[in-house]
C-alpha cells in the first residue's frame, strides 16, 4: 500500500450514445435486450450468442487508447456459424429470432404469428421455443410500457453518472479521500483497514464491499481481469475461485454484477462515461432460472428431464418444456458430476443416443418403404422418395465407414434403389485411374458409370456388372470417401456430399484430392473421366491403324509372342490357342480404353496451345525455329496414339487431367472474369503488366499470395494496426499486391513458372525422405550423367543399396511392396525425381526437360526387360 | 536402319556427353541443327513427349495463378474498403 495515491481522474469522454431506429423500443423495461432488438439488422449469429454469453454486453473489449465508442459484435465474414457448437448455435438463433421478433412488433406486427413463424422458420423443437418465449414475456410488458414512457438513454448514462460520483464522494468520505489502482486492471479500490475489505463501485454505479478471499472481476467477460483480495493486496486468483464466481457458488452479488461490471468498477478513466450494463436475467450455474417454478422438480424419476438448451436450463416432460429452477440446476449438475465419476455418459447422452437410434430405424423402415412402394408400382422413385433412401444409404456408409464389409442384402437393395434405372449398361463404364487429381488410389484404376455418378466401381464390378448384363451385383463396402480403401479391397462408393462452394462455376471438387493448388483437386462434372471398354476384337482386327497400334502396345507389354502368334492367326486359326484368346479379351478392353484416351487428348491438343508452349516452356522453345506450330500439332495430334499405347495409365490420366484443367479453365467465365478484374485493378493502379519487369515484383509476397489462407493471414498481420501509419501501409500493400496481379498477365512465364514452383516447394524427394549427404548428392550427379544403359539400371535395381533406400509414397519399404509392378512404377519415378531436383541439376530447365524426356521414353522400352529386377 | 530405340539411345547419351561437358550451348545448338534431320516419326516422338511435360506444368501454373489472383484481388478489395473507412474516419 506504499503506491503514491491518488485521486481518479475527471473523465474526459463523451459518455456513449446509440440510437433507437424504433420509437417504442422494449428498452425502458427490458434494458438487457434492447441492444440486440436495436441492432439486429447488423448483428450475425455468433454475435447473438457472445452477445448473450456476455451478459448483454457482446462489445469488443477496449483498449487503453481505444475511444468509448464500442464496436458492434459484428459477425465475421466467414465461417462465423460454423464456429459455434450445435447448442450455441441454437442460443444464436433464439436470440437472433427473440430480435427479429421485437423488432416487428415495434413496427406493428402481431407478436403471436410473429412468434409461430420464427419457430416455423428457425425449425425450434419445443425446448428452444420455451426459451424463446420466455425472452418474449420478459420483453413484452416492456414493449408495452415502452408505449407510455420512452426511456432516454441519456438520461439512464446521466443517472449511473451521478451515482457513480455519489459513490466515489460517499467512499472517499468513508475512507479519507484515498483510494488506489487495482494493480494490472484500470480498477480502483478502497480498503477498509478496519474490516480488511476492499470497496470497488460497479458499473451500475453502487459502491461493493469485497472481503478477504473474494474474487472480482475488473475486465469483461471477453477480457476478464480476475482479482482476489487477500486482506491488503490484490492477487491472483486460482482457476477453482473463478469457477466458483462464474457457477455462482460465490456470493449472488459476484454474479449479478460480474466481469465488465467489474472492469469498470472503481475507473474514473471510464466509468463516468460507461453505457449502462445490458444485463439478462442470469442465472447461477450458468443456466436462466425459473425463480416462479416451485418445489424440486429435478429429481428426474418422474419423467422430468433437466436439459441444457443453449445456455438455458430447461425441464423437458414429454411435449412440456419449461425453464428449470435453481435447484433443479443445481440437482442436476450433481447427478452430472456424480456420472461423471463413475464415468456413465450423461442423461441426455443416454437420451441422444435413443434418439439417434430411433431415427435410424426411421431412416432404414423409410428407405424400405420407398423402396417397396417404387418396386411395387413398378416406377422409378420419387425425389422424395430418393432422397429418403438417399438418408438410409449415407447412415449406412457413416456407420460402416471405419469398417470394409459386404453389403447386406438390404444395403444393396437400397443401393439400387439409389438409381432410378438400376440395370446399368455396361458400355456407359468409364475407367478413371486413381490420382491426386481423381482421388481414389494413386496409380489404380477405378471406374465410374455414366447413370450412377460419384460412384467408384472396382474392374470386379464391373466385370460382374458386364456378365450379369448390367445391374448391381454384389459389392464389397469399404471406407466411406474417395481415399484408398484399406486393403486395396474393391468399394463402392456412396456418393460424398462435397464440401464448400466450388469458386470457379462448374468445377466440382473432389474429396480427398489435393490438385496443384494444394487444395482440394477440381473436375469438372462433365469432363470425361475414363473410357469405355472399347471396340470387339473383330473391330480392332479389321482397322489397320488400330490394328498396328493394338500391335504395339502388345510389344510394349512383353507379349510379342502372343502378338506373332495373332499375327499368324490371320491365315492359320489355330496358332491362337482358347487362352490366347481369352488373354486378347481382357487385353482389348485395356486397348479400347487407351484408344479412347487418345482421342480424347488429340482433341485437346490445340494449335494456340503448342505455339505458346514453343514459345514458352523451356524445352520445347528449343525447337521453336525447327518446327511450324501447325506442323507440330498435327505431329502431336497422331503420336499421341502411339505414345498411349505404351506409357503407364497413372501418366496418362495425370495428362489428361491437366490437358482438361488447363482447357476448362480458360474457357470458363469466371477466368474471363478474372483476368478482366485483374486488368481494371492493374489499370487503376497505373500498371502496365508489358513493362513490368520481374525485379519489381515482391516476390516473397507473390509467393504468399499462393497460400490459400494468405487473406486471413493478410488481414490479421496488415490490418489490425490502428493508427495514422496504417494509411501508408494499406497504400504500399495495394501498390505492392497490383504489381504481383500485373506480373500475374503478363508474357514473362518462366518467371511465373519459377516463383510457382518454388511457391509449391516443387521438388522432388530424396528416396526414402531423406537427405542425402554431399557425398551422395555428388554420387547421385554422376549417375545422372551417365549413359542410359538398361543393363546397369538392373544392376542398380538388384543392388541391396536400393532395396535399402526404397520407399513407396506411403512409407512401405521394398519388402513391402510384394507387386513388381508397383516397385518398378516407383523405382522410376524415384529415379526420375532425382534427376529433376534442383539441388541436383546443373543444367538449365530446358535442358533437364530434354534429359528426362528422353529418359521417360528410354525407360518405356527397356520396361519389359528391367521387369525382371524388380521380382 | 538404326530403330526408333537406338536413336533416342543415341541423341540422349550424346546430350549426357554434353551435360558433363557443361555445354549446354552446344546441346542447344546441336538439338536445333540435327532436329529437322531426325526421321518424322522421332521427330512427333520427342514433341510428343515435350508437350506432356510442357502441359502438365501449364496447367499446374494456371490453376496457382488464378488462386493467386483471386486472392490479391479480394485482399485488395478489402483494402480499399479499410483505406476508406480511415479515410471518412480521419484518423
Amino acid at each position: 500500500m506504499s503506491s503514491p495515491r491518488r485521486r481518479p481522474r475527471p473523465p474526459t469522454r463523451k459518455p456513449l450514445q446509440r440510437e433507437s431506429p424504433h420509437t417504442t423500443s422494449p428498452r425502458a423495461c427490458c434494458p438487457g435486450l434492447s441492444f440486440l432488438v436495436d441492432n439486429h439488422a447488423v448483428i450475425g449469429l455468433t454475435a447473438c450468442y457472445h452477445f448473450f454469453m456476455s451478459n448483454g454486453e457482446g462489445l469488443v473489449p477496449r483498449k487503453p487508447d481505444d475511444s468509448d465508442e464500442p464496436e458492434l459484435p459484428l459477425e465475421p465474414a466467414r465461417g462465423a456459424a460454423e464456429s459455434l457448437s450445435e447448442s450455441e448455435n441454437t442460443q444464436a438463433k433464439i436470440m437472433s429470432a427473440f430480435a427479429k421478433i421485437m423488432t416487428d412488433v415495434t413496427a406493428g406486427g402481431d407478436i403471436e404469428s410473429l412468434r409461430s413463424a420464427a419457430i416455423r422458420n428457425e425449425g425450434f423443437d419445443d425446448a428452444a421455443a420455451a426459451v424463446l418465449d420466455d425472452y418474449l414475456r420478459m420483453a413484452r410488458p416492456s414493449a408495452d410500457a415502452a408505449d407510455n414512457s420512452e426511456a432516454d438513454p441519456l438520461e439512464t448514462v446521466r443517472e449511473i453518472q451521478q451515482k457513480r460520483r455519489a459513490a466515489r464522494r460517499e467512499l472517499d468520505e468513508r475512507f479519507g479521500n484515498v483510494s488506489e489502482r487495482v494493480p494490472g486492471t484500470k480498477g480502483w479500490f478502497w480498503m477498509d483497514a478496519a474490516t480488511g475489505s476492499a470497496w470497488v463501485i460497479s458499473a451500475n454505479g453502487e459502491h461493493t464491499e469485497i472481503k478477504s478471499g473474494e474474487t472480482w472481476n475488473f475486465g469483461d467477460r471477453k477480457g476478464p481481469a480476475w482479482k482476489k483480495w487477500n486482506e491488503w493486496y490484490w492477487g491472483q486468483p486460482s482457476p477453482a475461485d473463478i469457477q466458483r464466481v462464474k457457477s455462482g457458488r460465490a456470493d449472488r452479488q459476484r454474479v449479478d454484477s460480474p466481469a465488465g461490471d467489474g472492469a469498470t468498477t472503481n475507473s474514473t478513466d471510464n466509468a463516468d462515461a460507461k453505457v449502462p450494463k445490458q444485463k439478462k436475467p442470469k442465472a447461477p450455474k450458468g443456466g436462466r432460472v425459473n425463480t416462479e417454478a416451485k418445489g424440486i422438480n429435478a429429481k428426474e424419476d418422474n419423467g422430468d428431464v433437466v436439459e441444457k438448451v443453449g445456455d438455458t436450463y430447461v425441464v423437458r416432460n414429454g411435449n412440456q418444456v419449461r425453464l428449470a429452477t435453481q435447484e433443479e440446476i443445481d440437482t442436476h449438475l450433481d447427478d452430472e458430476r456424480e456420472r461423471a465419476k463413475k464415468g456413465a455418459p450423461t442423461k441426455r447422452a443416454e437420451r441422444e443416443a435413443e434418439e439417434a437410434k430411433a431415427k435410424k430405424a426411421a431412416d432404414d423402415a423409410a428407405a424400405k418403404a420407398a423402396v417397396e412402394a417404387a418396386g411395387a408400382a413398378g416406377r422409378p422413385l420419387t425425389q422424395d422418395e430418393l432422397e429418403r433412401v438417399r438418408r438410409g444409404v449415407d447412415g449406412m456408409t457413416e456407420r460402416t465407414a471405419a469398417e470394409p464389409r459386404m453389403m447386406s442384402a438390404q444395403e444393396l437393395a437400397r443401393l439400387r434403389a439409389m438409381f432410378p434405372a438400376p440395370g446399368l449398361d455396361p458400355r456407359k463404364f468409364r475407367m478413371v485411374m486413381g490420382n491426386q487429381f481423381t482421388g481414389g488410389r494413386p496409380g489404380e484404376p477405378y471406374y465410374v458409370h455414366e447413370d450412377a455418378p460419384g460412384v467408384h466401381f472396382s474392374g470386379d464390378d464391373v466385370q460382374n456388372i458386364w456378365n450379369a448384363g448390367g445391374g448391381f451385383n454384389q459389392i464389397p463396402l469399404g471406407a466411406g470417401g474417395a481415399g484408398a480403401p484399406p486393403g486395396g479391397e474393391a468399394v463402392a462408393h456412396i456418393p460424398v456430399p462435397i464440401s464448400g462452394i466450388p469458386w470457379i462455376p462448374g468445377l466440382v471438387q473432389v474429396r480427398g484430392g489435393r490438385g496443384p493448388l494444394g487444395v482440394t483437386a477440381m473436375l469438372h462434372p462433365n469432363a470425361p473421366q475414363g473410357i469405355n471398354l472399347g471396340p470387339s476384337m473383330e473391330e480392332i482386327l479389321g482397322d489397320k491403324r488400330r490394328s498396328t497400334l493394338f500391335m504395339d502396345m502388345l510389344s510394349s507389354q512383353g507379349r510379342a509372342e502372343l502378338r506373332d502368334r495373332l499375327m499368324q492367326a490371320r491365315s492359320n486359326p489355330d496358332a491362337m490357342s482358347s487362352m490366347d484368346w481369352q488373354e486378347l479379351t481382357n487385353l482389348r478392353v485395356e486397348f479400347g480404353e487407351r484408344f479412347a484416351l487418345a482421342e480424347e487428348a488429340r482433341q485437346l491438343v490445340s494449335q494456340e496451345d503448342v505455339q505458346m508452349m514453343l514459345r514458352n516452356d523451356p524445352a520445347f522453345s528449343v525447337l521453336a525455329g525447327s518446327v511450324r506450330p501447325e506442323r507440330a500439332t498435327e505431329l502431336i495430334r497422331e503420336h499421341l496414339f502411339k505414345v498411349f499405347m505404351r506409357r503407364d495409365q497413372a501418366t496418362l490420366t495425370r495428362f489428361i487431367g491437366a490437358q482438361q484443367a488447363l482447357a476448362h479453365i480458360r474457357s470458363i467465365d469466371a477466368y474471363k472474369d478474372m483476368q478482366r478484374r485483374v486488368g481494371e485493378v492493374t489499370k487503376m493502379y497505373g500498371i502496365t503488366p508489358e513493362r513490368l519487369a520481374s525485379g519489381q515484383v515482391d516476390k516473397s509476397l507473390m509467393k504468399r499470395m499462393f497460400n490459400p489462407g494468405f487473406f486471413g493471414a493478410f488481414s490479421r498481420q496488415e490490418m489490425s494496426q490502428r493508427s495514422r501509419h496504417l494509411i501508408d501501409a494499406v497504400s504500399n500493400n495495394l501498390r505492392d499486391i497490383s504489381m504481383v496481379l500485373g506480373h500475374s498477365v503478363s508474357d514473362d512465364k518462366e518467371f511465373l513458372r519459377d516463383v510457382v514452383n518454388e511457391a509449391y516447394g516443387v521438388r522432388a524427394p530424396a528416396i526414402g525422405g531423406r537427405e542425402p549427404s554431399r557425398d551422395e548428392s555428388l554420387a547421385e550427379e554422376r549417375t545422372l550423367h551417365e549413359h542410359f544403359d538398361t543393363a546397369s539400371l538392373e544392376n542398380k535395381f538388384k543392388s541391396a543399396e536400393w532395396r535399402k533406400r526404397f520407399r513407396t509414397a506411403d512409407g512401405r519399404d521394398w519388402d513391402h511392396t510384394p507387386d513388381p509392378d508397383e516397385r518398378m512404377e516407383r523405382s522410376f519415378e524415384l529415379l526420375q525425381n532425382e534427376r529433376n531436383a534442383p539441388r541436383q541439376r546443373q543444367e538449365s530447365g530446358w535442358f533437364t526437360g530434354w534429359l528426362s524426356s528422353l529418359f521417360d521414353r528410354l525407360f518405356d522400352n527397356a520396361r519389359t526387360e528391367l521387369r525382371g529386377a524388380f521380382a | 536402319m538404326k530403330s526408333m530405340n537406338d536413336q533416342i539411345l543415341e541423341l540422349y547419351n550424346t546430350l549426357v556427353d554434353m551435360a558433363n561437358k557443361g555445354d549446354e550451348a552446344g546441346a542447344r545448338t546441336y538439338i536445333q541443327q540435327h532436329f529437322s534431320e531426325l526421321p518424322e516419326d522421332l521427330q512427333a516422338e520427342l514433341m510428343t513427349g515435350l508437350y506432356m511435360k510442357a502441359t502438365e506444368a501449364d496447367a499446374f501454373v494456371e490453376q496457382a495463378i488464378l488462386l493467386l489472383q483471386r486472392q490479391g484481388i479480394e485482399t485488395i478489395d478489402a483494402l480499399e474498403a479499410e483505406k476508406r473507412k480511415i479515410d471518412v474516419g480521419g484518423t
